[in-house]
């Protein structure tokens, strides 16, 4: 064999073993390029769902927030109505009656007398805040114990000295003294132990 | 704390005797009666120091033109009247009131609570004249608001420019008698500061008597 053919033969030899080699090496690359493809589909796919997830656990948190939101809130009113009601303190005013002829007016009457008076003094806004009762009367003293709120305290104790009239009876009301509680107002009545138990 | 009530008009002895030994029961130590003839109202002052008050004879005067009712104040403090008070109805008579020797009380009405002003104020503190409000007029039937009006801005003025005041019930009856716990709450429901309401009863009255006291 001549120099020249050998030369020309191992030339084609080396460049068919290079193509060899290219073809194979470009299957490896597109069976690689193939995989990350495929792996970024499946990323892609895992990514939707991690999105569909936390869009429906958004959807879940603002439920809760209202939610919360709404439970804060009763919670404030509650805790405000509690305030208001710790503020809403009673007072108990001791008085006695005096009447023209010694008689004991009945309880309904001195209730309406009383009412009636701050209604003159203060009007009906007084009358319906102040929470006035007779909560307790002694027919015998005829002297009893009214409940208002320590706020119209003093309008009670005023339209007290404006009763003039109980039933259709010349009358006055004494007020004797104010108390926190009732048992400090029965002790103030004279009351014995057996009937402050009642 | 001895709660006071400076003017008291009963009508008869019977009557004084009543009121007397209400105001006692009420927690009132010291009084006052009201009347035109002093022996009259020397027996009521007998009746009520037997119901163990401290009690005066007083005497009001109503002045319009206060010429006249000098002459007037002149004629009653020489008459032996404990206390002299004057009710005046025209601006002149209040200020010169204030400022009289021989006048311890100023009464005013419900219609003159525009007189009681700084310079009023400022009047009687110079004299140490007691202004005074009588609750009588609350007692009327019908709307009790124009009265209360009247006694509310008085009280309040008083109050808040420094000057003695006082309430008195004006009571003819017993059945017109105030209680001095009614009295302090009616003055604190108008605002008037509790100590402030506490003193109308208790040490105004006092200076009052003190200087009707002092005139001999």
């Amino acid at each position: 064999m001549a120099p020249t053919e050998l030369v020309l033969a191992t030339g084609s030899m080396l460049a068919a073993f290079v193509a060899v080699v290219l073809a194979w090496k470009l299957r490896v690359l597109e069976a690689r390029v193939a995989s990350l493809e495929e792996g970024l589909r499946r990323q892609t796919g895992l990514v939707e769902e991690i999105r569909g997830e936390l869009k429906a656990t958004s959807r879940r948190l603002t439920v809760l927030e209202k939610a919360v939101a709404k439970a804060l809130e009763s919670y404030e009113a509650e805790e405000m109505l509690e305030r208001l009601r710790r503020k809403r303190r009673r007072r108990y005013i001791v008085f006695y009656v005096v009447t023209e002829d010694g008689s004991t007016p009945k309880p309904e009457d001195v209730e309406k007398a009383v009412l009636r008076a701050l209604e003159r003094l203060a009007g009906q806004l007084a009358v319906a805040s102040s929470r006035v009762q007779l909560v307790y009367y002694v027919p015998e003293k005829a002297a009893g114990i009214i409940r208002a709120s320590h706020e119209t305290k003093y309008l009670v104790l005023a339209a007290l000295g404006l009763v003039r009239k109980i039933g259709d009876k010349k009358a006055i009301i004494v007020p004797v003294r104010t108390t926190g509680t009732i048992k400090t107002a029965k002790r103030v009545l004279g009351l014995t132990l057996r009937e402050l138990k009642k | 704390m001895k709660a006071c009530d400076l003017q008291l008009s009963p009508r008869s002895i019977e009557e004084a005797e009543a009121i007397a030994e209400l105001a006692a029961a009420m927690g009132l130590r010291v009084v006052a009666f009201e009347s035109e003839e002093l022996e009259k109202a020397r027996a009521y002052v007998e009746a009520a120091k037997r119901h163990g008050l401290e009690a005066y004879t007083r005497r009001t005067i109503e002045a319009r033109s206060w010429v006249e009712a000098a002459k007037e104040v002149a004629r009653v403090a020489a008459r032996g009247f404990d206390i002299v008070a004057v009710r005046p109805r025209t601006a002149e008579a209040a200020r010169l009131a204030a400022r009289d020797p021989r006048v311890a009380i100023v009464q005013l009405p419900p219609g003159m609570a525009r007189y009681m002003d700084r310079s009023q104020a400022l009047m009687l503190r110079e004299g140490g004249t007691v202004a005074e409000v009588r609750l009588l007029p609350l007692l009327r039937p019908g709307d009790p608001r124009t009265a209360l009006r009247g006694i509310m801005v008085i009280v309040r003025r008083a109050a808040a420019y420094g000057a003695a005041f006082t309430v008195s019930s004006g009571a003819r009856t017993r059945w017109e008698l105030w209680s001095p716990a009614s009295t302090r709450a009616l003055l604190e429901s108008f605002g008037v500061p509790p100590q402030l309401a506490l003193l109308s009863l208790t040490s105004y009255c006092r200076q009052a008597l003190h200087k009707a006291l002092a005139r001999g």
